[in-house]
């Protein structure tokens, strides 16, 4: 199952994109989201689309991966198109069948709607594809350093951050094998009503829960051993330095909010 | 006492208790571990093995005696000391790995003792040759096989730079290869001097290399000595539901073949009396020797 999905998967390579700051690309997401809110319109969406686009062949990975990427939430995404033509009336009427009412407002609506979160997809691609999780993580803990001062354990959280990361992949790992288990001992769900389905789930995320706790605990033990003490100062192996490039990026994603704030 | 404790001893345990409840884990156990000793503890499942490595540095916490590191005394304030003395390896090697790669997995402990950024650079450098892990320092633990996990499990415990390190059935989920891999680095740890090697293991032949052999029964020392001596004692193993290593069941084998060289269980003695054995033989059969 995992290597079905695509998006918040790491993907080696040397572009640019890849050699920024993790901060500088933590912080363009905020403002991209502010610009994918502001606009309202084909027009707006079409320019978006197209500064996404030339971010994407900045990050040299093929653009058939973000449509892979995207691939497990088309359904989400037809959803919200069909969701705004269906029950959006303004405008004129595009085509009248029975009960089935087209408007042009409704599709733009459809449209403008579905590719927003088409966008926002594109660009959470870029920055995982173009960023190790650990990075990404202490890049988000950077941005919220300042948040240490009214109490919040940045640190902390962002070591949680990356300790689910490391163990995402072996958690499922683990599910998968519960699965094949279960499935060797003549478990099959397709013939199963959806109640007992979930019964099954249950069955198998029991075992999974336990294992993920089991871990947890032989985790601590390891860290406490290596010397980790919840509170206690620690130095720094990744240290991110701040170059022109990172700022140029930013001022980069400026453009598009300043040019939807503007139109 | 402190001080001849330093220079004498790198692990002193007086009368250590530790039990959950009413029941007692471990009773009474004294124990001397003087520098550079390898020493491997065997037992049976459930006889306290691993609770005993775990009372060295706290992760468990004695309900009365005293443990001495180092001769430092273990109490809550000098934990942390203790810590930065005894590095630990577990038997899981996934459950041991913090980082996201290799390299931050050994960078984590560094960072836990404050190091900056050139000394844990050069330290990371250093290690990972040394365990031969060079080419994986940039790899997620989930695309490693459990031998190279384990190697970098060990190079980060090793690159903290402990003198004392602590090995909880490390090889009992490794393959036969990893197996044979994980025991000639701990030879050659031995060997290099710096390390005092506490192994708690089911291996036979990883006992058999060790200096010396502690049996844990019920909580308590049965017995104590070379694992030369100790892996003799048919009944000691049967008890700690042991079959002798290879090279004993060969000596064995061989003696009521009639081929009498003594009763050895390291495979390398083996050969070497085999040898001896041979040219004795050769010698007195073509009358060249004496």
């Amino acid at each position: 199952m995992k290597r079905k999905i695509i998006l918040g998967r790491y993907m080696e390579g040397d572009s640019w994109i890849h050699r920024l700051d993790p901060r500088a690309k933590t912080a363009a997401m905020p403002l991209f989201m502010v610009a994918v809110f502001l606009v309202d319109g084909y027009a707006g969406v079409l320019a978006l689309l197209l500064f996404t686009a030339v971010v994407i062949r900045a990050t040299g990975i093929p653009y058939r991966y973000y449509f892979r990427a995207m691939k497990p939430l088309m359904f989400l995404l037809l959803f919200i198109l069909a969701f705004h033509i269906l029950y959006d009336a303004g405008g004129g009427k595009l085509l009248d069948v029975g009960a089935f009412k087209v408007y042009a407002g409704g599709l733009e609506k459809g449209i403008v709607s579905a590719s927003r979160m088409a966008l926002f997809i594109m660009l959470a691609a870029v920055m995982t594809f173009t960023t190790q999780p650990e990075q990404l993580a202490q890049g988000l803990g950077s941005l919220l350093r300042p948040l240490t001062y009214i109490g919040v354990p940045t640190d902390r959280l962002v070591l949680m951050l990356g300790i689910a990361l490391r163990f995402i992949p072996t958690i499922f790992e683990e599910a998968e094998r519960l699965w094949k288990a279960q499935q060797s001992r003549g478990l099959d769900l397709s013939s199963q009503p959806l109640k007992e389905k979930a019964r099954l789930i249950i069955a198998l995320l029991v075992p999974v829960t336990t294992g993920a706790f089991r871990r947890a605990i032989g985790l601590a033990d390891s860290m406490e051993a290596r010397g980790f003490r919840l509170g206690a100062p620690r130095s720094r192996y990744r240290v991110h330095v701040w170059k022109r490039a990172d700022t140029l990026f930013i001022a980069l994603f400026l453009l598009p909010v300043a040019a939807a704030a503007l139109l | 006492m402190g001080t001849t404790d330093k220079s004498e001893h790198a692990v002193l345990l007086k009368h250590v208790y530790y039990g959950q409840g009413c029941t007692n884990v471990l009773k009474d156990v004294s124990l001397a571990i003087p520098h550079g000793q390898w020493v491997c503890i065997a037992g049976r499942n459930g006889a306290g093995k691993s609770t005993l490595i775990r009372l060295l540095n706290g992760l468990l916490l004695m309900t009365r005696g005293r443990i001495l590191i180092d001769g430092v005394e273990q109490n809550g304030c000098t934990l942390g000391e203790i810590r930065r003395h005894i590095g630990m390896v577990f038997a899981n090697p996934d459950d041991q790995f913090v980082g996201l790669t290799v390299e931050d997995d050994i960078a984590f402990g560094l960072e836990n003792l404050c190091l900056n950024r050139e000394e844990m650079e050069q330290r990371i450098r250093l290690y990972a040759e040394r365990l031969d892990i060079v080419h994986l320092r940039h790899r997620h633990p989930a695309t490693l096989s459990g031998g190279q996990k384990q190697r970098a499990a060990i190079a980060a415990v090793l690159a903290m730079e402990p003198a004392i390190i602590v090995l909880d059935e490390a090889a009992s989920m490794l393959d036969e290869m990893a197996k044979r891999d994980l025991l000639d680095l701990m030879r050659a740890m031995h060997d290099e001097g710096r390390y005092t090697i506490i192994s708690v293991t089911h291996d036979v032949e990883e006992m058999a290399e060790a200096d010396r052999m502690i049996v844990l029964d019920d909580g308590m020392i049965a017995a104590d000595g070379s694992p030369g001596e100790l892996l003799l004692q048919e009944e000691l193993l049967e008890h700690c539901r042991l079959k002798a290593p290879f090279a004993l069941q060969l000596c064995r084998e061989l003696k009521a073949r009639g081929i009498d060289i003594g009763e050895l269980v390291r495979e390398k003695e083996v050969l070497e009396a085999l040898w001896a054995y041979h040219s004795k033989r050769y010698l007195t059969a073509t009358g060249t020797g004496g």
